[in-house]
């Protein structure tokens, strides 16, 4: 990783790595959906709290999506090379699994934001 | 370090050594003759079978559905009895989304992603035709049901309690355990697919110069192994309540028919998804040819594929947005299911993007194209509609809905798939289909789809619910169903055309040229009519349209200037090559014609579909048959140590020929397989927490438990079972006999023992399973646990045998490795159970 032109090598590359925002917010995802049904279920009326309960988390989950972004867009950014990067090199392949993983990770903030905002808006139980 | 790029020989090969070659090739490729041709498992040959049975199908869930619109035309029409209607509207949608929609995709890939990759085939053969032999019994099972007026009737997605207390005929159980089983063979055809796009692509198609068909139907097979899994969980339940009283879902006795639901949108949902991303992976492959361009954000289609596969399981609520859940459950999956929109928007802007850059060309498969775009975007507002709450709650159970799936289901997939035959058929038998039928076909399609589909909108916004068989006079519908019937004729017609084309004789006909659509990808350098071999030697791949880029390729690749032009062992071999770069890795030995295949599926159907007749001693005669069939299928087929290590491919390249651990593709479908399996058994686990956390009273008070002590022993000796068998493939690899032996034989006695301890929780405790929804939990979880244990008991023994009869060596050791990891599952399995037996009631 301390140099740009050393992880572009097949065995410094994975396909997890795409999975990994959109697994962040299906995480977060699942685990709002959890506590707003046992909140729910344990008499509660939901509301602000249950809102903030819901949106906290949704500030980390972004953080670290923003972190596997952050990650792609090294990848993406190695400079050289001509666009549109689909020539037959490490580099671009190495390009094109940063762009990817940048995309997924822009997805998955949308995502994670609809969420987070759905929650502080409804977050009564009725 | 750079990548090394091996370009074609400079020189043609002397014309005798081509021929040669050829011929050798050929032999070790020719497809089975006579009765034998049903022996074949060839990847094309199958391939065909199973898109002709899938188009089969297509037409008798059509004709139910025409029966459905002649009943529907005129109000209280006498065409069609109530009970008639219900298991015609059944099976006609069991039948679109089960044995058309989902299959299609599973048929098309294995006929043409060998092709797409420049591949000799895909890398488990007879796993594709397991899978076919299996889809056939399994569907006409179903389609055959109706003609002895014993056909499931309560919808498609076969809710309770109407279909566990009020449905007493066999109807429901053909299709728990009929779709079961094709669930099951559509596991294993993903396995296929998922490790023939990641491992048997040719040397230099690095991962971002696969075609986007291959992203997709990656991205498709891996949902399927984590949508499939629910539905095969909610079955069994289902079913162990139909058969045996067991109550999953009945009130009365701690259950709750709100499970099944959530347990059916789990594959229902992704579903959707998973008809629809093949299908426009289709269209992926369309435009590029036709706009005679490269297609625009490669990048952003593939953001689109991943991005759809998962936000499509934060979905499966807002099919149940009426149930009465929490206000913000239906907050949460209202955004989830806005957010879905952005990815399959981001393609379609791409697709229009592509045909902006280039110059389309005025040609039969665009239209169908438009014809898709258009439709699927009007399918995808409606579905931005309902998946705002509160209009879902005016629409839902209505014709609008019916009008919304059929936008998505027939633009998302019928018209791609329409548009598809007419693209590829040159490359199933060298001819083309008829431009003239074709544009009928396209126009017969497009307007009867809006004419049916459309009013229904409106009909839907007027009251009418789906699934009525009949309705009053002066409701204001008469004229709108009439109109819809009329539509459904003229698809009727639209249909018929298009099946007389690819039904009538061509033999008349001339061949079409090689690549006559002047495509740029790899399936298209297939000559006219193809050889069964797929590819006359593997082409070294430099770009994403290798056609339009690598000049010279066709001429190269039929010459056999390029990787493994020969088949000198007279053997069938595939290459394998590394998943990201795709650097090739391994020569791949395939098995050749075999009836085993038709064996293992014929009993393994009988296991399942027996038991709806309550057949249950056949069905285990069936089970136990079927498990000698796989048995012998493995001893003979698979981990062949071969007569030399390493072969020569050509251009100074040496790869072995036999590969254990995570190098071989098997340990991968081991692996894939399992995740399938632990998700099922994820599911089961998701019915005791929702129990669990909707039921105070669960456990019940006062009712028997299993108990700490058998399951905390059931669960070390599963774990010791574990341990062994892992540390016996390091042994095994030292060599070293007597702990081998001795370490699989103490693993079988401790998987004897701990599968016995954990059915002995709840059976020396007392637990009644038809008495509580709690005993039938935890029964259901330890006999799980407890068939774990059994499989990895029979492949231990398997390991033992092997070794015996010198099949597995301290070097040729495929076998050991894969029932190492099957051994992870089981442990996990085994400490889940325990968790969930004895720690969650004491959090209670």
């Amino acid at each position: 990783m301390s140099n740009a032109h050393t992880d572009v090598e097949e065995k410094s590359q994975s396909l997890w790595l795409l999975a990994c925002p959109p697994t962040i917010w299906a995480v977060h995802f699942l685990g709002s959906y959890a506590l707003a049904v046992m909140w729910c279920r344990g008499g509660g009326t939901g509301g602000y709290w249950l809102g903030v309960s819901i949106a906290a988390p949704a500030v980390v989950a972004l953080a670290l999506i923003a972190i596997v972004g952050w990650n792609g867009w090294k990848r993406h950014k190695i400079p050289g090379g001509e666009a549109p990067h689909d020539g037959d090199t490490d580099e671009d392949r190495s390009r094109f699994l940063g762009l990817a993983t940048v995309l997924l990770a822009a997805l998955s903030a949308i995502a994670t934001v609809y969420i987070g905002v759905a929650a502080l808006i409804f977050g009564g139980c009725g | 370090m750079q990548h090394q790029d091996h370009e074609p020989l400079a020189e043609s090969p002397p014309i005798e050594l081509q021929r040669q070659q050829t011929e050798r090739l050929l032999r070790a490729w020719a497809p089975a003759k006579g009765w034998r041709y049903w022996s074949e498992v060839n990847n094309s040959v199958v391939g065909q079978w199973y898109t002709g049975l899938t188009i089969f199908f297509l037409a008798y869930g059509g004709v139910l559905a025409a029966l459905m619109r002649i009943q529907l035309s005129i109000p209280n029409n006498k065409f069609m009895t109530a009970e008639t209607y219900n298991q015609v509207f059944t099976v006609h949608g069991s039948v679109m989304m089960f044995l058309f929609a989902i299959p299609i995709f599973e048929a098309f890939s294995i006929m043409f992603l060998p092709q797409m990759l420049g591949a000799r085939d895909l890398p488990f053969p007879r796993l594709s035709a397991y899978g076919f032999w299996a889809f056939l019994m399994g569907g006409m099972t179903l389609c055959l049901s109706l003609f002895f007026n014993a056909a499931p009737s309560g919808g498609w997605f076969m809710y309770p309690p109407l279909t566990s207390k009020y449905e007493p005929g066999i109807g429901p159980d053909i299709w728990l355990l009929g779709f079961s089983f094709i669930e099951v063979a559509a596991i294993a055809a993903s396995v296929e697919l998922i490790i023939g796009i990641l491992k048997s692509r040719p040397p230099g198609m690095r991962i971002h110069l696969i075609p986007l068909y291959c992203w997709y139907v990656l991205v498709a097979a891996a949902m399927i192994l984590f949508a499939f899994p629910p539905l095969i969980t909610g079955s069994m339940l289902l079913e162990l309540e139909r058969a045996l009283n067991w109550p999953f879902f009945d009130v009365s006795r701690g259950g709750d028919p709100l499970l099944w639901q959530h347990l059916f949108w789990l594959f229902g949902h992704p579903e959707v998804y998973i008809v629809f991303l093949p299908s426009v992976a289709l269209v992926a492959m369309i435009v590029p040819t036709f706009a005679r361009t490269p297609i625009v954000g490669y990048s952003w289609i593939v953001l689109s594929a991943i991005g759809t596969g998962f936000i499509s399981f934060g979905l499966w609520v807002h099919h149940m947005f009426t149930t009465g859940l929490p206000g913000i459950t239906l907050a949460l999956f209202s955004a989830a299911s806005q957010a879905v929109a952005i990815p399959t928007g981001v393609q379609i802007f791409c697709f229009i993007a592509t045909m902006l850059v280039g110059r389309v060309v005025n040609s039969l498969p665009m239209m169908f194209v438009f014809g898709a775009l258009a439709t699927f975007v009007i399918g995808g507002l409606t579905g931005v509609m309902v998946a705002v709450a509160s209009f879902d709650f005016q629409a839902h159970d209505t014709y609008f809905i019916v009008a919304h799936l059929h936008s998505v289901l027939i633009g998302g997939s019928i018209f791609p798939f329409v548009g598809a035959t007419y693209y590829f058929y040159p490359l199933v038998n060298g001819k083309k289909l008829s431009e003239r039928l074709g544009r009928i076909v396209f126009w017969c399609l497009f307007i009867g789809f809006n004419v049916t589909f459309m009013p229904m909108h409106l009909t839907g916004l007027r009251g009418m619910p789906r699934r009525v068989y009949t309705y009053s006079e002066g409701l204001g519908l008469e004229t709108l169903n009439l109109i819809s019937s009329v539509g459904a004729a003229i698809l009727v017609a639209g249909f018929a055309v298009f099946f007389w084309d690819l039904l009538r004789n061509k033999d008349q006909e001339p061949l079409s040229e090689r690549n006559p659509w002047g495509a740029g990808t790899l399936e298209w350098l297939q000559e006219m009519p193809g050889k069964p071999w797929g590819v006359r030697s593997i082409p070294e791949i430099d770009s994403r349209y290798p056609l339009w880029d690598q000049a010279n390729i066709v001429r190269d690749v039929d010459e056999g200037r390029f990787f493994m032009p020969d088949a000198e062992e007279g053997k069938r071999e595939m290459l394998i090559t590394s998943v990201i770069d795709a650097k090739p890795v391994q020569c791949l030995r395939i098995p050749g014609p075999s009836y085993i295949a038709f064996w293992a599926a014929l009993f393994t159907g009988g296991a399942f579909i027996l038991p709806t007749f309550k057949l249950y001693w056949a069905a285990a005669a069936c089970a136990a048959i079927a498990t000698g069939v796989i048995l012998r299928w493995l001893w003979n087929g698979t981990a062949i140590i071969p007569e030399k290590e390493r072969k020569y491919i050509g251009h100074g390249v040496e790869v072995p020929l036999y590969a254990s651990g995570p190098d071989s593709v098997g340990w991968w479908a081991m692996l894939i397989t399992m995740l399938a399996v632990i998700t099922a058994f994820v599911s089961l686990l998701f019915g005791y927490l929702f129990y669990w956390t909707l039921d105070r009273d669960f456990p019940p008070p006062g009712m028997p438990g299993p108990g700490w002590f058998w399951p905390t022993l059931g669960t070390a000796m599963l774990m010791g079972s574990w341990a062994l068998t892992n540390l016996v493939r390091k042994w095994n690899r030292q060599d070293d006999a007597r702990l081998v032996y001795g370490g699989l034989g103490v693993s079988c006695l401790l998987a004897i023992a701990g599968g016995a301890a954990m059915i002995a929780g709840p059976y020396l405790n007392g637990m009644d399973p038809t008495q509580h929804v709690y005993a039938a939990t935890i029964w259901l979880l330890v006999i799980w646990t407890a068939i774990h244990a059994g499989l990895g008991l029979i492949m231990n023994a398997y390991c033992i045998a092997r070794r015996a009869f010198g099949r597995m060596t301290a070097k040729y050791d495929i076998d050991i490795h894969n029932v190492g990891l099957f051994w992870h599952f089981v442990a996990i399995t085994a400490v889940a159970t325990e968790i969930v037996l004895v720690v969650f009631p004491i959090l209670k």
